[in-house]
């Protein structure tokens, strides 16, 4: 078992969700969504944040415009569509209910019952 | 020293030191090679540009004088390096892009059988077949070839049945002339690197059956001497023209190996120059796009049906160029009596040479590079077959006028022959075959076109000797006569290009008849030399038969001759041959029956 690959299955799987959960507040810009979740302590990389952006944008979750900017050339800001609501909203429950088996299963304090000598 | 340029990046004027520059197109290359398998790379693609021009031009407006590597290093870490990237994206993505990635893909396609499409002459059936054993696709494609007859149609169901797919090989070998290992144009040498053999291997290939062939050419005499049948030149003279003619063939068709990577390729070396790499990576990075069942089903259809007509017309257009080649050899001593001089023959002979074998060469050559897959660095060599074939077309046509006007004027010579007049009121007409064997000698039966002399029709033309040519074109006409005798007339012609030289030509006839009492003997044919020429010359003999006589034809006659009788109904009898014939005052009519012979009769 590798320490690294257990650690990253944990966070890709969240990883969606994360990103929903700051494009919900509103219109977002990718470097935004990211300066976000560097302030939550949770590192990602633009050049992944893009193409699950696009991904979730061809599924329909997400939809952009393109906003003015007074740097230079416009800015793709992500917004969720009614669908993308709706998913995100899937997946909080799920996200929900997982956090609370996984701190009730983390919390608990007592041990396990001892093992019988019934088995034969 | 650095140089800096500036770029348009997105929209964003950027200056950039070259270095910097060159690294991030590597960047947004490994990045393009990494999506490209994702539905929307090019969107993806862009976006990251987008957002790397917008940290670059960030920096440049903190003060930067231009963009370093150590900017592009940070903006290129906080987007992610691509084994960061890779890494983040684990396993989720890769399987689908072990597929058609970069990674393993050999193994895959050994194991399961796919058309290749990135290395295809029709469908790719047969690369996909060396790949799945693991055998040269060159002795795959050549074993189709030549059983082709069998395996059409299995190919074709292949190609129905198993889905094509883009497969960066392993290493692609491909045929080249060498130019480091060369006697002539190389073709050896390029051989010899294909097939991993040593060089003299195929040199001893290509030179042996000619040495040989010098040799038994010269034991040849001998053998035919002795009568020992075909002779060992049969073998060694056509294999080795067909040798030579395949050697010309390549030097044509093979490119020459001029750069380091056709070198590496004719070696079959994996080329591991980074841009060559990533080139054919990128290739192999994007799925064929397969169309629908029905469209591509209906796709292939098309496909064979033109395949086989064009096929049958290459094949068909194949054999017509070989007859006509092998007809002009086979008139070609009889060409000396059509054309006036060396030049001329030269002329005419290049001509046909040019106008037959430059369409033969080009399909040959078309042929083998289709299947060796060569690529063609030279775009002249169409232009060059083209303009050969103009020249012999125009040769061919300048030289037909020519001749034509060799035929442009015709003379008639009027001869008396002086007829004794037959003591039993009857003339025998006989025809006199041409003594075959006692015209040609020894030294000159090679010169026999046509032997066929038991048939019913001899050849109306053939050579005697090395320079006569005899003619059977001797025309008989049987009129009345004016007075109570049998005339005999011998009008000889012929075409030439003015009136005189017609003239001068039909006296050089050289026909004899011969009488002898009652019976006309008369030559079914005649002889021009090779310094008069044929200009259609033909010998017309008029017999005038007095009213009351009679005449007979042999049955030779009938075999040889153009006989035009005026008989009362101006019709011919069947078997006139074998009946008398008297000259009435309305033309000649048939007598009672020598011989119990039918009545039927045709016009």
């Amino acid at each position: 078992m590798n320490i690294d690959n257990t650690q990253s299955q944990m966070r890709r799987g969240v990883l969606e969700f994360c990103i929903l959960s700051v494009i919900r507040r509103g219109e977002a810009y990718p470097s935004d969504i990211v300066e976000e979740m560097r302030a939550s302590k949770l590192t990602v990389l633009e050049g992944t944040l893009y193409p699950l952006l696009t991904r979730l944008k061809n599924a329909g979750m997400l939809t952009y415009r393109w906003v003015e900017s007074n740097s230079g050339p416009p800015r793709k800001y992500f917004s969720l569509t009614e669908k993308g609501i709706a998913f995100y909203k899937e997946l909080e429950d799920t996200w929900n209910e997982l956090a609370f088996a996984v701190n009730a299963l983390k919390n608990k304090k007592d041990s396990l019952p001892p093992l019988t000598d019934n088995n034969n | 020293m650095e140089k800096i340029i500036n770029i348009n990046f997105q929209g964003r004027v950027i200056a950039i030191e070259e270095t910097a520059y060159n690294n991030l197109r590597q960047y947004i290359d490994d990045l393009e090679h990494h999506f490209a398998s994702e539905e929307s790379s090019e969107e993806i693609i862009s976006d990251i540009e987008n957002r790397i021009a917008e940290l670059l031009s960030e920096r440049l407006k903190r003060g930067a004088a231009c963009i370093t590597m150590n900017d592009l290093n940070a903006v290129i870490d906080s987007i992610g390096r691509l084994e960061d990237i890779e890494a983040a994206e684990g396993d989720e993505n890769n399987t689908g892009k072990d597929r058609f990635g970069r990674h393993g893909s050999e193994q895959v396609f050994k194991d399961r059988f796919y058309r290749n499409a990135d290395d295809k002459i029709i469908a790719g059936v047969c690369s996909g077949i060396a790949i799945r054993t693991g055998i040269d696709p060159l002795v795959v494609r050549i074993l189709f070839v030549l059983l082709s007859s069998a395996l059409l149609w299995i190919y074709i169901l292949l190609w129905l049945i198993v889905p094509s797919q883009s497969i960066s090989t392993h290493v692609t070998r491909r045929l080249y002339r060498d130019p480091g290992n060369k006697m002539i144009a190389g073709v050896c040498g390029g051989l010899a690197a294909y097939f991993r053999i040593d060089s003299w291997i195929p040199r001893l290939v290509f030179v042996l059956p000619l040495l040989l062939g010098i040799l038994s050419g010269s034991m040849h005499a001998l053998w035919w001497h002795w009568h020992w049948g075909l002779g060992p030149r049969i073998f060694t003279g056509s294999v080795g023209s067909t040798l030579f003619i395949l050697y010309i063939v390549l030097w044509i068709a093979l490119p020459y190996a001029s750069s380091a990577t056709d070198q590496m390729e004719m070696r079959g070396e994996r080329i591991d120059i980074n841009s060559i790499k990533s080139a054919t990576q990128a290739k192999a990075g994007i799925p064929a796009r397969h169309s629908s069942g029905i469209g591509r089903l209906i796709g292939i259809l098309f496909k064979t049906i033109f395949l086989f007509i064009a096929g049958t017309t290459a094949l068909g257009l194949f054999a017509v160029l070989i007859g006509l080649i092998a007809m002009s050899f086979l008139t070609f001593p009889l060409m000396d009596f059509l054309l006036d001089g060396w030049n001329q023959n030269f002329m005419v002979w290049a001509g046909i040479i040019l106008f037959l074998g430059i369409p033969m060469l080009a399909l040959i050559t078309w042929i083998v590079r289709r299947l060796i897959g060569a690529r063609s660095h030279r775009h002249y060599l169409g232009y060059v077959f083209a303009g050969l074939w103009m020249i012999g077309l125009v040769s061919i046509i300048v030289h037909a006028g020519i001749i034509a006007k060799n035929f442009s004027s015709r003379s008639v010579v009027e001869e008396t022959y002086p007829a004794y007049q037959p003591s039993q009121g009857i003339l025998y007409i006989n025809a006199i075959n041409f003594d075959h064997d006692m015209a040609w000698t020894s030294n000159s039966r090679r010169y026999r076109w046509y032997d066929n002399r038991d048939e019913e029709d001899t050849p109306p033309f053939g050579l005697v000797g090395k320079d006569s040519l005899w003619v059977r074109n001797v025309r008989l006409d049987v009129v009345q006569s004016a007075d109570s005798a049998y005339h005999i007339y011998e009008n000889k012609s012929s075409y030439g290009p003015n009136t005189d030289a017609a003239r001068m030509l039909a006296t050089h006839i050289s026909y004899t008849i011969n009488q002898q009492d009652s019976i006309l003997n008369l030559p079914e044919g005649f002889t021009i030399s090779s310094a008069d020429k044929f200009r259609a010359q033909q010998v017309i003999i008029i017999i005038e038969v007095p009213v009351g006589k009679e005449v007979q034809f042999s049955k030779e006659m009938h075999r040889h001759f153009n006989i035009h009788i005026r008989n009362e109904h101006h019709y011919m009898h069947r078997n006139y041959w074998s009946h008398t014939y008297r000259m009435t005052m309305s033309g000649l009519e048939r007598q009672a029956d020598t011989s119990a012979d039918d009545e039927e009769h045709e016009k």
